[in-house]
C-alpha cells in the first residue's frame, strides 16, 4: 500500500521510534509540514518505502518544454504545500527541454532526471531502443503505471482561419494532400484566391529534437504513401515518397528545435511570415490569449486542421527511470508528484491551457478546447500508429536529404579581444571548435561560406556545396587568428545583400558570432534591422539572421534588434556552451 | 549540466535539520505514547500493504505478495481489510506487503530475483507455467513453486477474453463480413481501402484498427495471440510449438498486430486508454471481460455506446494463488490463511462489483444481494452462463513459442503512455 497518504506528522513518529531516546528532553513545538496529496483518481502501483528518514528530497524533472506553461504553474503550487511521501518534505525542480534533447543528453550521461516526461511516447521506444544497445535494459520500465498520461493534445496543422476557409474548411476535410497541393502550385494563395498572402509559407521543428516535428514528418510519410498504419521501407524509399516530401519540404521557412518558437512567430507576426504550422492543438487555444500574444490581435484568428489522413496524440507520458542514481526514497517521492499531477485540480489547471486532461472523469474536456478557441473536441478521426525505433531512423534519415537546404553564410569575430579567455578558454578557440561542430551538422547538400572581420571583413570560403568544400572549410576555419577592431554591423550588411542576391529555393541564412561592441562600421544595428525587416507578403521566407554575443561585453541589445528584424533568433554564447549555440541554430536548418 | 542530487545543503545542516526535526516531533510522540495509541496509528498508516520498518520485526510474519494489476482494487482492498483482522499465525502478527505488477514483469523479475515474493498471483496459470519451465532450466530439480498439497495453487477468480467494440462500428462490420469471428475481423482488418470500403464507414476514418496488449509484457495479449493460432489451426488438437511457427499462423497474426494502432503494457491501463481515445484509436479490443465490463457499467463515453462480445473458443484468465518454495514455512503457512481468507464467501462477493468471475462455488454470479455486481446490471451482451467453448491452456514450450514469434516482428513497437 502506499506510504503518501501519511500525513507528516506520523512520519516524524516514525522517524522518532528509531531515536526516541536522543528527542528525549526536546521542548519545541512540532513542526507540521505539508498536507496529504489528493487521493490518485486512477489505480496504480506505488514502491514501498525504504527506510524511512525526514530528509528532504528533491526531485529534478526534465519536461517537453510544450507543456512549459502549465508545469510552472503547477510545480510552484506542488513546492509550496511541501508533501511527504517516505521521507522528508519533497521540491521539484522542474527544466523544460525538447524531446529530443533530453533524449541525446541522457544518453551521453549530460542529464540524469529523476523524472522524465517528454511529449510523446515515441521518445520512450527511441530511448529504451538506444539504452539496451548500451546498458542491456530499459530506461524505462514496461509496467502499467511506468508511463501514464500526464494530458494529450493532438498534433494538428495550425492555420489562419481565411487561408484555411479558402482551402474549403471547415465543411471540407483538409490534410497532407491540401498541404502538398499548395505547397508545389507555383502561383501560391492567388491560386485559391488571395493573392495578398503570397506565397505558401509552412513549419514544422526538426523530427530530431523535437516532438511534433518527429510527428509531421511521420505523418507525411504516411499521407505520401497513403497508409495509416504498417509502413514499409520501400513506402520510405521509392521515388514518388520521395517527391511527396520534398514538394512539401519546400514551402518550410525554417525547421527549428521548440514548438513554442514556431507558435510564436506565427501569432506575433502574422500571416505574411507563416501560414500554417504543424503544432500542437493546446498552442491553437492559447492563440486566442491576447495576453500571451499581444500583437494576435491585429491578425485573423487561428484553426487547427486535423489531419484527414489521420495523424498523433503527443500524450506526455510521465516517466520514472530505472537508473541507479533514483533512490527508493526519490522513486517514492516521484510518485507521488505524479499522483498529484492527476488529480481533479492539476488536470483542472491543465485544460485552461488548452491541454486535454488525461484523467477526464475529474476534468471532462470542455471550454476552452472548444470550436471557440478554433479547434474541435470530437477530432481527431483517426490516429495512426507509431512505428517501431529502427523504422523511425530510416524515416529521419530519409527526411533529411529530402527536406529543404540552406545556403548560410558563417560570420566570425576575429577582433584582438577574441583572444581573451574566460572561464579558462581562449575565446577564439572556442568559437572555432564551435563552427566546426557546426559545420559537421550541415550535409554535403547544403551551401555553406565563412566570412571573418576585424578591422574589414574577408570572405574566406564563398557560399558553396559543401560537400565540395568540407575539407577545405575546416582549414579555413583553424587558420583563423584574432587580431584588430569590431567592424560588425556593415559585414553583416555586405554578406546579407550578397546572400540575397543569389538564387535557388533554400532558406538563406547569416549566422553571426561576436564578442564587441561595433567600432568599425558606419551603420548602426538600428539601420540593419531596418534593411532586414521585411514587410511584404512573402516576409516569411526572407533571409534570416542568427546572432550570438559572445561573452558579457557583446552588444546584445543590437544583435537581438537585428535577429528580431530578420525573423531569425539570438543567443547568449560562452566558451562552455557555444558548441550546445550552434547545434540549436542547425536545428533550424 | 544540473545536477540530479539533493543541494548541496553539506552533511552538517542536513544533520542538524534532521536532529531539529526529531526533537520537534518528541512532544508529539510523546502524547500519542501516553494515549497508547501509538501502534495502532502505524498499523493504519501501513494500509493494506507496505507497512513502515517499524511494524515489522520479531512479533509479525511479512509476506511480500505480487499480484498483476487487473486485480488492483479488489486486493488493495482486501489486503487491508485482513491486515486490520490482525490475524496471527504462532502468535505472531501476518501482514501482507503487497507489491502489484504485470504477470510478465513478475515472471521476469522473481527469475532474476530483483522481486522475491512469498506468493504470487499472476493473471493465468500460463505464467506458472512459464516460471516453472524457465526456473527448471537453471535449476533442474528444484522447483520454484509449491505445486502438490495444501499449499498448492489456486484459483481466486476467473474472467474470460472478451472483444470490445464501438456499437456503430461493430454494427457496420457484422452486416459488411457476416459476423464478427476471428475470421470476419481478418477480413475487415484486411479490407483494402479500410472503412472508406466498408458500407456506411467514411474514408477519414483510416483502417480498421485492433487493440491489444503486448504479449510479451502482458497476458490478455498472450491470451489472444493463442486464440488466433487456435482460429488457424482450429480446436481438435491442442496447439504445438510448430503450430506456432507455421506460416500460415504468422501471416494470420500479422494481419492482426499490423492493424494494432499502438499496444498496451497492461490488460488494465490499456482498456480504460482505447476507451479513452474513442473511436481514432481502435475499433475493436481484446481485453478480460471483467474490465469490459466496468466500463460498459460507467455508461457510454463520449456518448459511444461500447458492445462485448465473446470469441469462441476462449481462454480463462484463472488469476492462480501460487506460494514459492523460497517462502519460510511461517510465511507459507501466513500466506496460506491470506489465500483462504480471498476466497472466503465474503471476499468472493466483493470480487462480483468487479466484474470477476468468482471461484468459490458457494457464490451465484448474478446474486442481486451484492450491491454493484455487475454481473446482475444486465449489461448488454454479457454472457453469465458462458456459451462460448472455454480452450485448454497452451503450455510454457508453445507459450514461449508465441511469444518469440510475435518479437520477431513487433519487439520494437511502442506502447502508448497511459496504455
Amino acid at each position: 500500500m502506499r506510504a503518501a497518504l501519511r500525513p507528516a506528522w506520523l512520519m516524524l513518529l516514525v522517524a522518532l521510534l528509531a531515536s526516541v531516546a536522543a528527542c528525549s528532553g526536546a521542548t519545541s513545538t512540532p513542526q507540521v509540514y505539508g498536507t496529504p496529496p489528493p487521493t490518485p483518481p486512477i489505480v496504480r502501483a506505488h514502491t514501498p518505502c525504504g527506510p524511512h528518514t525526514t530528509n528532504p528530497v528533491s526531485l529534478t524533472m526534465y519536461y517537453g518544454s510544450e507543456k512549459q506553461a502549465w508545469m510552472e504553474d503547477v510545480v510552484r503550487a506542488f513546492n509550496s504545500a511541501h508533501y511527504v511521501a517516505c521521507d522528508g518534505p519533497i521540491s521539484v525542480r522542474a527544466i523544460p527541454i525538447g524531446s529530443g534533447d533530453s533524449m541525446e543528453e541522457i544518453l551521453a550521461g549530460q542529464i540524469q532526471p529523476d523524472i522524465w516526461s517528454p511529449a510523446g511516447s515515441v521518445w520512450i521506444t527511441l530511448l529504451n531502443d538506444a539504452w539496451q544497445q548500451k546498458h542491456g535494459k530499459d530506461f524505462v520500465g514496461s509496467g502499467a503505471s511506468d508511463a501514464l498520461s500526464l494530458v494529450t493534445s493532438p498534433v494538428v496543422i495550425a492555420m489562419w482561419q481565411p487561408l484555411a476557409q479558402a482551402l474549403g474548411w471547415p465543411k471540407k476535410a483538409l490534410g497532407w494532400s491540401d498541404i502538398a497541393a499548395l505547397a508545389s502550385n507555383p502561383q501560391g494563395w492567388a491560386a485559391y484566391g488571395h493573392p495578398e498572402y503570397g506565397a505558401f509559407k509552412f513549419g514544422h521543428t526538426h523530427p530530431d529534437t523535437s516532438n511534433s516535428g518527429l510527428d509531421s514528418v511521420l505523418a507525411e510519410y504516411y499521407a505520401a504513401a497513403g497508409k495509416t498504419r504498417d509502413l514499409t521501407t520501400d513506402d520510405i524509399s521509392n521515388s514518388k515518397t520521395r517527391a511527396y516530401l520534398a514538394g512539401i519540404e519546400s514551402s518550410v521557412i525554417h525547421y527549428g528545435e521548440s514548438t513554442g518558437f514556431f507558435a510564436t512567430e506565427m501569432f506575433n507576426r502574422g500571416p505574411s511570415f507563416l501560414s500554417a504550422a504543424v503544432m500542437y492543438e493546446s498552442l491553437v487555444v492559447q492563440s486566442y490569449d491576447t495576453a500571451e500574444y499581444p500583437k494576435a490581435k491585429s491578425f485573423p484568428p487561428v484553426v487547427a486542421i486535423y489531419p484527414k489522413e489521420g495523424t498523433f496524440l503527443s500524450d506526455h507520458p510521465y516517466t520514472i527511470p530505472q537508473a541507479p542514481w533514483v533512490s527508493t526514497a526519490k522513486r517514492t517521492s516521484a510518485e507521488l508528484f505524479n499522483d498529484y499531477l492527476l488529480a481533479q485540480p492539476q488536470q483542472a489547471k491543465a485544460l485552461r491551457y488548452g491541454f486535454r486532461p488525461a484523467v477526464t472523469k475529474v476534468a471532462p474536456l470542455s471550454a476552452p478546447v472548444d470550436a471557440a478557441h478554433g479547434v474541435d473536441p470530437a477530432q481527431p478521426s483517426s490516429l495512426l500508429q507509431i512505428p517501431g525505433a529502427q523504422l523511425i531512423r530510416q524515416i529521419k534519415s530519409s527526411w533529411d536529404e529530402q527536406r529543404r537546404k540552406v545556403s548560410v553564410m558563417l560570420v566570425l569575430d576575429e577582433s584582438g579581444s577574441m583572444n581573451d579567455s574566460l572561464n579558462g578558454k581562449r575565446k577564439i578557440d572556442a568559437a572555432k571548435e564551435g563552427l566546426k561542430s557546426f559545420v559537421s551538422l550541415l550535409g554535403d547538400a547544403d551551401q555553406v561560406g565563412l566570412t571573418v572581420f576585424s578591422d574589414s571583413a574577408q570572405v574566406l570560403d564563398g557560399i558553396a556545396p559543401l560537400g565540395d568544400q568540407r575539407a577545405q572549410l575546416n582549414h579555413a576555419i583553424d587558420g583563423i587568428r584574432a587580431n584588430g577592431s569590431t567592424r560588425l554591423y556593415d559585414t553583416v550588411a555586405e554578406q546579407v545583400d550578397a546572400l540575397k542576391s543569389t538564387s535557388g529555393s533554400s532558406i538563406k541564412a547569416v549566422v553571426v558570432l561576436t564578442d564587441g561592441l561595433d567600432n568599425g562600421s558606419h551603420r548602426s544595428s538600428t539601420d540593419l534591422a531596418n534593411q532586414l525587416n521585411d514587410n511584404g507578403a512573402n516576409a516569411g521566407n526572407a533571409l534570416k539572421v542568427f546572432t550570438i554575443a559572445y561573452g558579457s561585453d557583446a552588444d546584445k541589445t543590437g544583435l537581438q534588434r537585428i535577429a528580431q528584424a530578420s525573423g531569425g533568433d539570438e543567443y547568449d554564447g560562452n566558451p562552455d556552451n557555444i558548441k550546445r549555440v550552434f547545434l540549436a541554430i542547425s536545428r533550424f536548418f | 549540466m544540473p545536477d540530479s542530487t539533493p543541494p548541496s545543503t553539506g552533511t552538517a545542516r542536513r544533520v542538524m535539520s534532521r536532529r531539529s526535526m526529531l526533537a520537534d516531533a518528541g512532544k508529539l510522540a510523546a502524547t500519542a505514547i501516553v494515549t497508547g495509541a501509538l501502534g495502532t496509528i502505524i498499523v493504519r498508516a501501513a494500509g493494506g500493504g507496505n507497512p513502515p520498518a517499524a511494524a515489522s520485526g520479531p512479533g509479525t510474519i511479512t509476506v511480500p505478495f505480487t499480484y498483476s494489476t487487473e486485480k488492483s482494487k479488489w486486493l488493495q482492498r482486501a489486503a487491508e481489510a485482513f491486515n486490520r483482522q490482525q490475524v496471527t499465525f504462532n502468535d505472531k502478527r501476518i501482514v501482507i506487503e503487497l507489491d502489484e505488477r504485470g504477470s510478465v514483469d513478475a515472471l521476469q523479475k522473481i527469475v532474476s530475483g530483483d522481486v522475491r515474493p512469498a506468493a504470487w498471483s499472476p493473471a493465468s496459470t500460463l505464467e506458472l507455467n512459464q516460471l516453472a519451465t524457465s526456473w527448471d532450466a537453471t535449476h533442474p530439480g528444484a522447483p520454484i513453486l509449491i505445486t502438490q498439497g495444501s499449499l498448492a495453487p489456486r484459483s481466486l477468480v476467473s474472467s474470460p477474453l472478451v472483444l470490445l467494440a464501438w456499437q456503430d462500428r461493430a454494427t457496420l462490420l457484422r452486416r459488411q463480413f457476416g459476423g464478427l469471428d476471428w475470421q470476419s475481423l481478418h477480413a475487415a482488418l484486411t479490407a483494402k481501402g479500410g472503412w472508406g470500403s466498408i458500407a456506411g464507414g467514411e474514408t477519414a476514418w483510416g483502417q480498421v484498427k485492433f487493440g491489444q496488449t503486448r504479449p510479451d509484457s502482458s497476458n490478455s495479449g498472450l491470451l489472444t495471440l493463442a486464440l488466433l493460432a487456435a482460429a488457424v489451426v482450429g480446436t481438435n488438437r491442442p496447439l504445438s510449438v510448430a503450430d506456432a511457427h507455421s506460416p500460415a499462423f504468422e501471416q494470420f497474426m500479422r494481419d492482426f498486430e499490423d492493424a494494432v494502432t499502438q499496444f498496451g503494457s497492461s490488460s488494465g491501463t490499456f482498456t480504460n486508454c482505447a476507451v479513452l481515445l474513442g473511436t481514432a484509436g481502435f475499433d475493436v479490443v481484446a481485453t478480460y471481460e471483467h474490465l469490459a465490463l466496468v466500463n460498459l457499467a460507467a455508461g457510454a463515453p463520449q456518448g459511444h455506446p461500447l458492445e462485448l462480445y465473446y470469441p469462441n473458443p476462449t481462454l480463462l484468465s484463472d488469476h492462480p494463488f501460487a506460494i514459492l518454495r523460497s517462502a519460510s514455512a511461517e510465511q507459507a503457512a501466513a500466506a496460506q490463511l491470506f489465500c483462504d481468507f480471498l476466497l472466503s464467501t465474503d471476499q468472493q462477493r466483493l470480487t462480483l462489483t468487479y466484474g470477476f468471475r468468482p471461484s468459490s462455488a458457494s457464490v451465484h454470479l448474478t446474486d442481486t444481494s451484492v450491491a454493484g455486481n455487475l454481473f446482475a446490471k444486465s449489461i448488454p451482451g454479457v454472457q453469465a452462463a458462458l456459451q462460448s467453448a472455454i480452450a485448454p491452456p497452451p503450455g510454457g514450450d508453445v507459450v514461449d513459442a508465441l511469444i518469440a514469434e510475435w518479437q520477431k516482428f513487433y519487439q520494437d513497437r511502442p506502447t502508448g503512455a497511459s496504455c
